[in-house]
C-alpha cells in the first residue's frame, strides 16, 4: 500500500482513513506493507509494517526511471536549477531534503521521487499481489511498482484509491500539475476506489473515468475504540456550542461557517461558535470574525490531537461541516460517535451513509441557520439525531469498509489477464 | 543654561498564557507565570541589574549633579517584588540618593485614558500610592502609557494635581517649533509639558548599534556635540527612552554601558549644561507656548499615533470587550477579579495583535510573546469568555446605599442578598436600597 501519512504523524483525514482501513483489512488476514514518504518516529500500532520511502536507496531503478521519464527528469533539473552539474544521487538526495523540509516542490517532483522509492521497495519485496495507492501523491508510485512487478513477470494490479481530488481541495483553482497526475494515475490504474458516490460521479464527470471501473467503499470509524467520556465543561452549561473541526482551507468551507455564526448569533447571541483547526484560511477567518462583530461569540483553537478531539466534539451541541466539496468527511462520523448531532453540506460523501445527519447546501446560510437553531433548541429532535446516529454507526465501521475492500481486491484479481510472454529478443 | 533631562521607562506586562479552549470556565489562571518570571529574570540580568549599578555609580561619582528619572509601571513593580526583589531594592537605593525622580503612570500600563476616565484616574492613584510606598515620595510628574497624549488627557491629568506631564515631540504637532523648551497643554492651568526630543533619544535607543546608520558608531563626544548644538536655541534636551535600551535592546557588547558611563562628563565639557529631572526642568524654565494636540499622539512606531494598539478589528473588538466588563467586575466586589481584569488592560496585549507589517512589524514581532497577532487575539477571546462565565457564576453582590443615620427611618435597611433579581424597591421602602 502506498500512502502519504499515517497517524500520529498526520495532518488530516487521509492518514486516519488509511489507518482504519488497514486495521480492518489485517483483521481479515490481508498482509500489508504500508509505504509513507518518511517515518518520523515510533508508531503505536503493529497490525502492519510501515516502510519509510526516504530510507530506500534504489539507484538502479532510479536511474532507469529517470532515463525513461525524460520529461520528468527535465522538470526536476529545471525546478532545482542544477542542470547536469550534479549526479543522479545528489539529485535524489536533494529531493529527499526538499520533501522532508516541506519546501514547496513542484508536484511532479514529489510524485516522481515517491515513484522512484516505490519502485525500489517493489524491487526488494519478494511477493506482492496488489498495489493499492492512496491519492495523487502515490499514483506514479503505483505505476512504477506495477512496472517493476511486470518486469519480474507478475501482472499485479494497481488500484488507485481516491480520498480526495485536487478539484475537491481547490475547486476550479486547483493546481493543473496535480490534476494531470491524478488524471494520468486514474487512467493508468487497473481499478479505482472512491470513498463515496459523490466522488465516483466527480471522477466520471471531471476525469472521464468509466463508471464501471470505479467501486465505492465508504469510510468508517474504528469499532473497537469508544471515545473517552469527559465531564461537561462549564462553558457548555452557559452556552449552546456549535463546532467546526477540520483544516481551514477553501475545501472545508470555513468562511461559510463564519457567515453561519454571524447569522445565528444575530438571532440568538447566546450561541458560541468554535473553530478547531489550522490552515491557510485561519488568519482570514479570525480577522473576518473580529471585523463582523463575532468577538466573544466565535472562539478558535489550533489543530487538536488525541483525545482532545473527542473532548471538542463532546463540548459541542452540534457539529457543522460546511464543506464546499467533501469526498467523504470522517469527522462527521467521529462527531456522531461522541453523541454530537451533525449538519453537513449536500456536497459531502458522508451525507450518503446516514439518515440521521442534517444536510444543507454549503452556500445556503439561511437554511443552515434554520437547521442549527432547530437542532439546538428542539430537544426531541436533538435526542433523535443522537440516538439515530449511534445506530447508524453500527454499520459504518472500518470492518465493514475492509470487507467491501477485500471484495474489490478479489474482483480485480479475477479480472487480471496473465502477462503475455515476451519474446526473448525483446529485452 | 540648558538641561539634559533623562527619563527611562521600565515596564514588563503580565503576558497571557496559551489559554486553551478547554480551560474556559475551568481555570482562572490567565497569565503565564513561568514565562513572566523567566523574562523578568532575563531582563534583570541583562539590563536592570547592571544598569542600576551603573546609574548608582554615576550618581555617587557626581553628587548633586547627575540626575535621572524613571517611570516603573505598577505591574513591573509587582513582578520585581515577586520575582527579582533585588532589582526593586536597587531602584530604592537609587531613590534614596535624592537625585532620581520617580514618575507616575497608570498602574497597569493601560490605555484607560482612551476608554474609561474613571479607570484612568483610579489606576493613576493606585500607581501614585505604590510609588510613594516604595520610593518614599509622592510623584508630581505624570507620563501616560507610551506617552499617549491629547488635550483631553492633559486635562484629566491636571485635574488630579500633577504639575508636569511628559509626551512625545511629534513633528506634525510642533511644526516649526522645537521640543527643547517647556510648553503648556492647550487648556493648561499651570501644568508644564515636556516633549521628547525623539531625534536624540532614538539615536541612543534605536540607532546606537545600527551599522547601516551613517553616524555609527556613536561616540560620546559626537552625541555630546549634538546636544551642545541646542545651546542658545533651547532650554532642555528631553531624552526619553525604554530603560531596557541598556543591555536588552542594545546589548552590552554594543558599548552602550561605556557610552552612558562617559556621557555626563562629555555633556559637562560645555560649561552651561546640566542634568535635571522633569520636575526640576518644569520649575527652571518658563513655558514658551501652549500646544494644541486634539488628536492623541504617542511615542510608538513611525506614525507616533495609536495604530500600534488600535485600528485593526481584532484590537478594536478585544479592547472594547475588555472595558465592557467594568460595571460587572466592580459590582462583584472581588478584588482579585478586579486586579486580573486590569492586568488584561495592559497595552502590550493589544500591541501583540498589531498586523502592520512594514518596518514596525519587526519591532512588534521582537516584543511579542506569541507566534502571530491572531494568537494573542484568540487567547484573549478565550480568557474573556472565561471571565464572562466567572462573573455569571459569582454571587452578585447587591450594591447597597445606606442613608446617613440621621435620615434613616426606624426600619432596618434591606440586607444585601435578600433582594430577588429584577425587583425594584419602591420609594420610601426600607431605607433606600438600589439595585442594578
Amino acid at each position: 500500500m502506498l500512502g502519504w501519512e499515517i497517524p500520529p504523524f498526520n495532518s488530516g483525514g487521509l492518514g486516519t482513513a488509511c489507518l482504519g482501513l488497514t486495521e480492518g483489512l489485517s483483521s481479515q488476514d490481508v498482509d500489508i506493507r504500508f509505504v509513507v514518504p518518511k517515518v518520523f518516529g515510533k508508531l503505536p500500532f503493529n497490525h502492519m509494517k510501515v516502510l519509510s520511502a526516504a530510507d530506500y536507496s534504489g539507484e538502479s531503478q532510479l536511474k532507469a526511471l529517470l532515463e525513461r521519464e525524460d520529461i520528468q527528469q527535465e522538470f526536476i533539473t529545471h525546478q532545482l536549477a542544477y542542470g547536469a552539474r550534479i549526479s543522479l544521487d545528489e539529485k535524489k538526495q536533494l529531493l529527499v531534503e526538499h520533501i522532508n523540509q516541506n519546501l514547496p516542490v513542484a508536484p511532479h517532483i514529489q510524485a516522481t521521487w515517491y515513484a522512484q522509492q516505490a519502485a525500489a521497495i517493489a524491487e526488494q519485496t519478494e511477493h506482492f499481489e496488489i498495489i493499492h495507492a492512496h491519492d495523487w501523491f502515490t499514483y506514479y508510485g503505483g505505476m512504477a511498482a506495477r512496472d517493476v512487478a511486470r518486469r519480474k513477470g507478475h501482472n499485479v494490479p494497481f488500484i488507485a484509491h481516491v480520498h480526495a481530488t485536487e478539484l475537491d481541495r481547490s475547486g476550479e483553482n486547483g493546481d493543473p500539475a496535480i490534476i494531470a497526475i491524478e488524471r494520468t494515475g486514474l487512467h493508468a490504474a487497473d481499478h479505482v476506489v472512491a470513498v463515496s458516490h459523490y466522488t465516483k460521479e466527480l471522477l466520471h464527470r471531471r476525469y472521464n473515468i468509466p463508471r464501471a471501473k470505479i467501486s465505492v467503499v465508504h469510510n468508517g470509524i474504528p469499532s473497537h475504540k469508544q471515545p473517552e467520556v469527559f465531564d461537561i465543561q462549564e462553558l457548555k452549561k452557559h452556552h449552546k456550542i456549535v463546532l467546526f473541526m477540520g483544516r481551514m482551507t477553501m475545501q472545508k468551507g470555513p468562511d461559510y461557517f463564519v457567515k453561519l455564526a454571524k447569522a445565528v448569533t444575530d438571532e440568538d447571541p447566546n450561541v458560541r461558535f468554535v473553530m478547531v483547526g489550522s490552515g491557510d484560511m485561519e488568519k482570514r477567518c479570525i480577522e473576518e470574525s473580529a471585523r463582523i462583530g463575532l468577538t466573544g461569540k466565535m472562539l478558535f483553537s489550533s489543530f487538536l490531537r488525541g483525545n482532545s478531539v473527542d473532548r471538542a466534539y463532546q463540548l459541542a451541541d452540534l457539529f457543522v461541516m460546511p464543506s464546499v466539496s467533501e469526498p467523504f468527511g470522517i469527522v462527521a462520523l467521529e462527531a456522531m460517535q461522541n453523541g454530537t448531532p451533525v449538519l453537513v453540506s449536500n456536497q459531502s460523501g458522508v451525507a450518503e451513509v446516514s439518515n440521521n445527519i442534517m444536510k444543507v447546501d454549503f452556500w445556503d446560510i439561511e437554511a443552515m441557520k434554520g437547521s442549527v437553531l432547530s437542532a439546538l433548541y428542539d430537544p426531541n429532535f436533538h435526542a433523535a439525531m443522537k440516538q439515530g446516529g449511534y445506530e447508524d454507526l453500527q454499520n459504518l465501521t472500518w470492518d465493514h469498509a475492509a470487507a467491501k475492500m477485500k471484495a474489490v481486491y478479489e474482483h480485480v484479481l479475477q479480472s487480471m489477464q496473465p502477462l503475455q510472454l515476451q519474446p526473448a529478443y525483446a529485452s | 543654561m540648558p538641561s539634559v533631562c533623562f527619563y527611562f521607562q521600565v515596564h514588563q506586562p503580565y503576558r497571557m498564557r496559551h489559554y486553551p479552549i478547554f480551560d474556559i470556565g475551568e481555570s482562572p489562571n490567565y497569565f503565564d507565570d513561568k514565562a513572566n518570571r523567566e523574562i523578568c529574570e532575563k531582563v534583570a540580568e541583562k539590563c536592570y541589574r547592571p544598569t542600576n549599578v551603573l546609574m548608582l555609580e554615576l550618581i555617587h561619582r557626581y553628587p548633586g549633579a547627575f540626575k535621572i528619572s524613571y517611570s516603573i509601571s505598577g505591574v513591573a513593580l509587582e513582578q520585581f517584588a515577586e520575582y527579582t526583589p533585588d532589582v526593586l531594592e536597587s531602584f530604592q537605593a537609587l531613590a534614596a540618593t535624592g537625585q532620581v525622580e520617580f514618575i507616575t503612570e497608570t498602574y497597569y500600563h493601560s490605555l484607560a485614558a482612551l476608554f474609561n476616565a474613571g479607570e484612568f484616574r483610579e489606576q493613576i492613584r493606585k500607581h501614585q500610592a505604590t510609588v510613594q510606598h516604595y520610593f518614599g515620595k509622592k510623584p508630581t510628574t505624570f507620563r501616560n502609557t507610551e506617552l499617549i497624549y491629547s488635550n483631553g488627557i492633559a486635562d484629566m491629568v491636571e485635574d488630579l494635581g500633577f504639575e508636569t506631564m511628559l509626551t512625545e515631540g511629534v513633528d506634525r504637532v510642533l511644526g516649526w517649533r522645537s521640543p527643547n523648551f517647556v510648553y503648556e497643554p492647550w487648556h493648561g492651568r499651570g501644568m508644564k509639558l515636556l516633549l521628547k526630543n525623539y531625534k536624540l533619544s532614538d539615536d541612543i535607543a534605536f540607532r546606537f548599534s545600527q551599522r547601516s546608520w551613517k553616524d555609527w558608531p556613536l561616540s560620546t563626544e559626537k552625541f555630546a556635540d549634538w546636544v551642545h548644538a541646542i545651546d542658545g536655541g533651547g532650554d532642555t534636551v528631553n531624552l526619553f527612552m525604554d530603560y531596557e535600551t541598556f543591555g536588552e535592546h542594545q546589548w552590552a557588547d554594543t558599548g552602550i554601558f561605556d557610552f552612558m558611563r562617559a556621557l555626563p562628563e562629555a555633556i559637562w565639557r560645555h560649561p552651561s549644561f546640566n542634568f535635571a529631572t522633569p520636575s526640576e526642568v518644569a520649575k527652571m524654565y518658563p513655558p514658551v507656548a501652549k500646544v494644541d494636540i486634539p488628536e492623541a499622539v504617542s511615542w510608538a512606531d513611525e506614525g507616533r499615533d495609536l495604530s500600534a494598539w488600535l485600528g485593526n478589528p481584532m484590537q478594536d473588538a478585544s479592547i472594547a470587550w475588555v472595558y465592557k466588563f467594568e460595571r460587572q467586575i466592580k459590582d462583584s466586589g472581588d478584588e482579585n477579579l478586579l486586579h486580573q481584569w486590569r492586568k488584561l488592560q495592559t497595552s502590550d496585549h493589544f500591541y501583540y495583535m498589531c498586523t502592520k507589517y512594514w518596518s514596525d512589524g519587526d519591532v512588534h514581532k521582537y516584543f511579542s510573546a506569541y507566534d502571530s497577532p491572531h494568537d494573542s487575539y484568540v487567547i484573549m477571546s478565550n480568557i474573556l469568555t472565561d471571565l464572562e462565565i466567572r462573573l455569571k457564576k459569582s454571587p452578585k453582590k447587591v450594591p447597597t446605599f445606606t442613608l446617613p443615620t440621621e435620615f434613616q427611618k426606624k426600619k432596618a435597611p434591606v440586607k444585601a442578598g435578600t433582594l430577588k433579581k429584577g425587583r425594584v424597591i419602591k420609594k420610601g421602602a426600607a431605607g433606600a436600597a438600589t439595585q442594578q
